[in-house]
């Protein structure tokens, strides 16, 4: 039996300044199934459901949007919504303060003159909610409920519209396994009953227990549209990733040379009020042209202790830190990258970009002196780096003056790097320096730090990406609740080893 | 005839589409200078004494105090802050250069000494800002209140007259046909347009109130930074003051109330956000003097004290609104 096509997007092509964000996707939907739409971080997904949805205006972006065949153009959410198409997003959007009924019937409350008629309210939301095979109190308070139950009272705003597609991102991300359950349940049964459902993921075994086709975006195109039966696994990654794992991690060719630097018994006490150890007697060391990886879970103290040696964190360590065998003690930041270090640091938005500044400042903003002389700046000196810093990382902007907010997760990524590599440090320390990355962004920025250790930088990689540590590093330290409890040669390195010293199974 | 005619309308809506197309562009960037020429052309319109050199040099002289102390607080509006204590300020100033020029000091030592007191003033505050991790707001609120406070101590039962002085009759003195106060305004504008676009003091500046997270691991020395945005703030309302106080020929604790409010409004009309991060030099005199021009318009044309404030208030709302709207069309 042939369905019958819901919906059609034709040579969709987006762009943000200087980024092709879709480029020529086709997608199309049809009635009655579930469509998975899968794809690493930044290959496009939530922008082409934002179209999709009517966040972006249709007059941001080319080509066409169908529904049952006729061309729609959303200028707003609104648009799509009446057009019957509502978005699930990962943070939920309900008002905690209200009740599930009026949370449900939000700007659509059953009203005369003003005055809400409360008794079909609570009726309407009780029958809706019972369609979803959901018994809870609709004058509850949505703060009291679980995410589990959050997400379902979403799903039930959505049937109160009528809404015939209903795109979910990411639903299981913060879900409970039996309330796993009960959602593909729920969403089976929509199914039946002649629902579109667009079901965005990166949990391989749930897309193909619930989907009826996959796409694959990747880098802002579509690769592939297939129903589930012709696919597996294994063929959908390397469909995302667009190549071999192994090829994205590039292979040293330079041996490790003299030691750069050296932590011993360091520590890093909390306030007096949790009285917690953050770092407990760290010992390190990091030589020339080696990648040190530092792996360790949440709350395990690894960015704490990175910060604390570049003189960045609020509170002092204790312990010696020497620097090519000299004892040093730094104070700040600005003495940090007199010795010679720099820091990337994890989320490039709270603190590694100016983001309503140019390209160009951020890049040079470490860096001022060498752009300038007796506090006087030279505009052409500071374009000059900026464009070279453009060139080697290949970073992709429409100009060196664009302001760093406008650019992609990756692309800030390298004007970060940027910044950091125009000091010209002998110690690197990159915290997650592919989070948020797209794919090929990932390996380009994995080739420039390789490159960057053989040609003699010593570099501190911390990292939560397990491939990424064992990928890219020569040795690993990994701690656990502020100690470092294993340190590893590259030879010797498994996820699952590591893995077991982080979550404390060899404390 | 109807093919030419054809022609002709349709070039006529060519043209008035590629006007329709890049105006919006081309005043998104050069609202501030658009918005100054209509107001000049409509006072030539409603007032024929309005473009007289006696009356443009009467504006310049007017508004060179508030551009002065406008300057200033655009450095605090940048990183992020404010400066709410520039009024007082000026009239502390104002106070103990005529009290100084009373006892006997000569004009240079005793400006240089207020010029010192004022900027520990500022110091204090930034100080208390940065590392005493204060609002600006509060810290700047609290300094108001103390220095009007010491204003009024310093100058009662005082009678701060220095007419005939070599202050009064130079502050009121030309330099060709210029008033001196309008040849320091220049100069400070020039300075501080400098100082943000050309040094690197200035980039941290700019660096501060887009992020000051970034800017600190970036090695930029932030504290020391906002110390010495509010320290020039405070300089340049004592410039202020003492201009004024040569142009009454008195000190008097009674002068400058809410002037502060009248620099936030030349800096916001100037297009910076009090967010922090954006602003600069010549727009914030261009925004000061769209505040100035439009009142001597009103004056001219004879419109009350009253309602000349709500047209002011009407004016900054708008000029917020302009920006916005323009701003989309980048």
């Amino acid at each position: 039996m042939k369905k019958s096509t819901v919906l059609e997007m034709i040579g969709i092509k987006k762009e943000f300044p200087g980024v092709k964000a879709l480029d020529q996707v086709d997608f199309s939907a049809q009635k009655a199934e579930i469509h998975a739409l899968v794809g690493e971080n930044g290959a496009g997904k939530s922008t082409l459901m934002k179209i999709l949805s009517g966040v972006y205006s249709c007059s941001t972006y080319d080509g066409k949007l169908k529904l049952y065949g006729k061309e729609k153009k959303f200028y707003k959410p609104k648009d799509a919504e009446e057009a019957g198409i509502v978005i699930i997003h990962q943070e939920l959007m309900l008002l905690d303060e209200l009740s599930v009924a009026e949370n449900i019937f939000l700007g659509h409350l059953n009203n005369k003159c003003g005055l809400v008629n409360w008794k079909t309210v609570y009726e309407r939301a009780q029958n809706i909610l019972k369609q979803l095979d959901v018994e809870i109190d609709v004058r509850m308070k949505v703060k009291n409920l679980g995410v589990g139950h959050k997400q379902l009272v979403e799903i039930a705003k959505a049937l109160s519209l009528q809404s015939k597609i209903l795109i979910l991102d990411e639903p299981t991300a913060a879900l409970t396994e039996s309330e796993i359950v009960h959602l593909f349940g729920v969403l089976k049964e929509l199914r039946k009953k002649e629902m579109t459902l667009i079901y965005i993921s990166h949990r391989m075994a749930e897309v193909f227990k619930l989907a009826d086709r996959i796409s694959v975006l990747r880098d802002g195109r579509l690769i592939a549209t297939e129903n589930k039966h012709g696919l597996s696994h294994r063929k959908v990654v390397s469909m995302m990733v667009g190549r071999e794992i192994c090829t994205m991690y590039p292979v040293t060719r330079v041996k490790p040379g003299k030691e750069l630097l050296k932590i011993e018994d360091y520590s890093l006490n909390g306030t007096e009020k949790t009285a917690q150890v953050i770092v407990k007697n760290a010992n390190l060391s990091l030589k020339a042209g080696e990648i040190v990886g530092i792996f360790g879970l949440l709350g395990s103290g690894r960015t704490e202790l990175v910060s604390s040696i570049f003189g960045a964190y609020r509170r002092k360590g204790i312990g010696k830190i020497y620097i090519n065998s000299f004892p040093v003690n730094i104070k700040n930041p600005k003495q940090a990258i007199k010795y010679g270090l720099a820091f990337v640091t994890e989320d490039r938005k709270q603190n590694g970009l100016i983001l309503n500044a140019g390209v160009a400042q951020n890049i040079s903003l470490a860096t001022l002196k060498t752009v300038s002389k007796k506090g006087i700046l030279y505009r052409q000196a500071e374009n000059k780096l900026a464009d070279r810093q453009i060139k080697n990382l290949s970073i992709k902007t429409a100009g060196i003056g664009v302001d760093a907010s406008k650019l992609s997760g990756g692309n800030q990524q390298k004007v970060v790097l940027g910044k950091w590599l125009s000091t010209k440090p002998d110690i690197l320390i990159l915290d997650e320096p592919t989070r948020g990355v797209d794919v090929g962004a990932k390996s380009e920025i994995y080739q420039i730090i390789r490159d960057l250790a053989d040609s003699g930088v010593g570099i501190i990689m911390v990292s939560s990406d397990l491939p990424e540590i064992i990928g890219m590093s020569n040795r690993v330290y990994v701690m656990h609740q502020g100690k470092i409890v294993g340190e590893f040669d590259r030879a010797d390195l498994t996820e699952e080893l590591i893995m077991q010293y982080a979550t404390g199974i060899y404390n | 005839m109807s093919y030419i005619t054809e022609l002709k309308e349709k070039n006529l809506k060519m043209n008035r589409k590629i006007m329709l197309d890049s105006l919006p562009g081309f005043l998104g960037k050069n609202y501030l200078v658009v918005t100054l020429v209509i107001l000049i052309i409509a006072g030539m319109v409603l007032s024929n004494k309005f473009f007289m050199a006696r009356n443009i040099l009467n504006i310049l002289l007017q508004n060179s105090m508030m551009t002065i102390i406008s300057m200033g607080m655009l450095f605090a509006i940048i990183t992020g802050g404010i400066d709410l204590s520039v009024g007082s300020v000026v009239a502390l100033s104002g106070c103990l250069v005529a009290g100084f020029i009373q006892g006997g000091a000569n004009t240079l030592p005793a400006i240089s000494l207020v010029l010192l007191i004022m900027a520990l003033v500022g110091m204090t505050s930034g100080i208390l800002v940065s590392y005493g991790r204060i609002a600006p707001f509060i810290v700047t609120l609290a300094m108001m209140t103390i220095v009007r406070g010491l204003a009024y101590i310093y100058q009662i039962g005082a009678d701060r007259r220095i007419d005939g002085t070599a202050l009064t009759e130079t502050i009121n003195s030309n330099i060709g046909i210029i008033p001196v106060p309008i040849i320091i305004m220049a100069i400070v504008v020039i300075v501080i347009g400098f100082i943000l676009e050309k040094t690197t003091f200035g980039r941290g500046v700019y660096a501060i109130g887009g992020n000051s997270e970034t800017a600190r691991l970036a090695g930029i020395n932030v504290n020391l930074n906002v110390i010495l945005v509010y320290t020039i703030s405070s300089v340049l309302a004592a410039i202020s003051g003492i201009i004024l106080a040569g142009r009454l020929s008195m000190g008097t604790a009674l002068v400058g109330q809410g002037f502060e409010l009248d620099a936030i409004a030349a800096v916001v009309v100037g297009g910076a956000s009090l967010s922090g991060g954006t602003g600069t030099a010549v727009n914030t005199l261009m925004g000061a003097f769209i505040i100035g021009i439009l009142a001597n318009i009103m004056n001219l044309m004879g419109v009350a004290a009253y309602p000349q404030m709500i047209i002011k208030g009407v004016i900054i709302v708008a000029a917020v609104l302009i920006k916005r709207g323009l701003g989309k069309n980048e």
